[in-house]
């Protein structure tokens, strides 16, 4: 009989024991060492490393619009900072206009040296920069707004195109579907409509003009401001090195630098997902669920200890005697 | 060998001799009085009938004190009489109101004590 609580305790013990640790959290974060060198090379004022840091960070495959946007301020404060000529002001200036490109409203810049905010307050103000939250997913099945807005010039006639490309489903397969993905030729076009001052936007409908309606997709595309004459006054992005977009119907929808950081989606040179998000842990099994686990353990415990005290031998009173009677 | 014999046959004498001054123990029972009843708050007398045959051969009754909670035991020795087969009655008191009742009946075996358990239940 007694072997019967231990069993039950041993039962107990070996539930308790199977109840779950609580799992850490995990956080995916893209890191890019060399940005971080780079970002503390331009602090010690070490330029020349720093953009040699910078040019291995930008080659990494991986960089989310966050990095990118950093690199390119990072680079052109340590530009600036070697002490200005011609040559260095283009290059600070591209650096800049790349950043403008993934990060409109200039975010990266608040890390940046007063010479690379003061010029990109200028171009700003002189160059006609194609400003958009690049996507980085969105939710199949729903329309793909498209915003723009083209600051440094004149609106005038200035028309504003997009141009995009749905991959096969699957990923090119050959190298003629590879070539096509950065044929211009091969992306549809649509204007984009002005929707405000300086401001133009186009919705690119599920199961029109080549969008996917359901599934997971991705989705290249550039956008393009034409002056007067045909003239390209900017292009945010281009068919050589368009701006992917991930269709699906899981991941959450992220646009711009904090949208793409908080999605995180980096892609490779390869249009893959550099680091991709880790997939959500499987639901813990029945017997790692405390909430399950939890409360059969303590029943089995408690049955446990009520068994204990149940089949203790209850002490006996002693009997005592009221004598001896001898029947007639 | 006649003086052998002799000595013989005066041992067989004087072990039957011996042996006839044996008495055989008397049977008897012991009856253990036992229930869920604080001693003396809850009843402080017990009334103890043997019958026999609806009879009752001997009636006994007892004040129950701190001193003697239950259970309690008291054995009855047949005696001269022959009852091979008696029933034993207790009676629960609190100041004479009948709080507990219990019965059970027992064999008297020749040369044996037999114990037999009286449950008093609550009224």
């Amino acid at each position: 009989m007694n072997q019967l609580p231990r069993a039950l305790i041993g039962l107990a013990l070996a539930v308790l024991a199977a109840l779950p640790a609580r799992a850490a959290e995990l956080q995916y974060r893209a890191e890019n060492k060399n940005l971080e060198e780079a970002r503390s090379l331009v602090g010690k004022a070490r330029y020349e490393q720093a953009l040699e840091e910078l040019q291995l960070a930008e080659t990494l495959p991986g960089n989310t619009n966050r990095h990118i946007a950093d690199i390119g301020a990072l680079k052109a404060t340590a530009l600036l900072g070697l002490g200005v000529n011609p040559e260095r002001r283009q290059q600070a200036i591209e650096a800049l206009v790349s950043m403008f490109h993934v990060d409109p409203e200039g975010t990266a810049l608040s890390n940046a040296s007063e010479d690379a905010k003061a010029l990109a307050a200028q171009l700003k103000a002189e160059r006609a920069l194609l400003l958009h939250d690049r996507l980085v997913t969105v939710r199949t099945g729903r329309p793909l707004r498209l915003k723009a807005r083209l600051v440094g010039a004149k609106a005038g006639d200035v028309q504003v195109f997009a141009h995009y490309l749905t991959e096969p489903e699957g990923g090119a397969q050959d190298a003629k579907a590879i070539a096509a993905l950065t044929d211009p030729e091969q992306f549809v076009k649509v204007q984009l409509e002005a929707s405000g001052a300086n401001a133009y936007e186009v919705y690119l409908r599920p199961g029109v003009g080549g969008v996917p309606a359901d599934g997971e997709h991705v989705i290249r595309y550039y956008l393009e401001a034409v002056g007067a004459g045909g003239v390209v006054l900017d292009a945010n992005g281009s068919a050589t090195q368009p701006i992917r977009v991930q269709l699906s119907a899981t991941r959450a929808e992220g646009a711009g630098v904090g949208g793409a950081d908080n999605v995180v989606v980096a892609l490779d040179e390869g249009g893959h997902v550099a680091h991709p998000p880790p997939p959500p842990p499987p639901p813990p099994p029945w017997y790692q669920n405390w909430k399950i686990v939890g409360p059969i353990g303590v029943v089995v415990v408690a049955v446990a200890v009520g068994t204990i005290i149940a089949v203790q031998p209850k002490p006996q009173p002693a009997s005592g005697t009221l004598g001896t009677v001898t029947l007639p | 060998m006649k003086t052998l014999n002799r000595f013989a046959a005066l041992g067989a004498l004087a072990l039957a001799f011996g042996l006839s001054g044996c008495k055989q123990q008397d049977a008897a029972i012991l009856v253990t009085i036992q229930g869920p009843f604080i001693i003396p708050t809850n009843a402080d007398k017990l009334i103890l009938d043997c019958t026999e045959n609806g009879t009752v051969l001997l009636r006994k009754t007892f004040t129950l004190t701190a001193a003697t909670p239950l259970p309690q035991t008291v054995t009855y020795v047949e005696g001269p009489g022959d009852h091979p087969h008696v029933k034993f009655n207790a009676l629960l008191y609190k100041t004479d109101t009948l709080v507990g009742r219990g019965t059970v009946e027992a064999d008297f075996t020749a040369g044996k004590t037999a114990n037999v358990t009286v449950d008093v239940t609550t009224q």
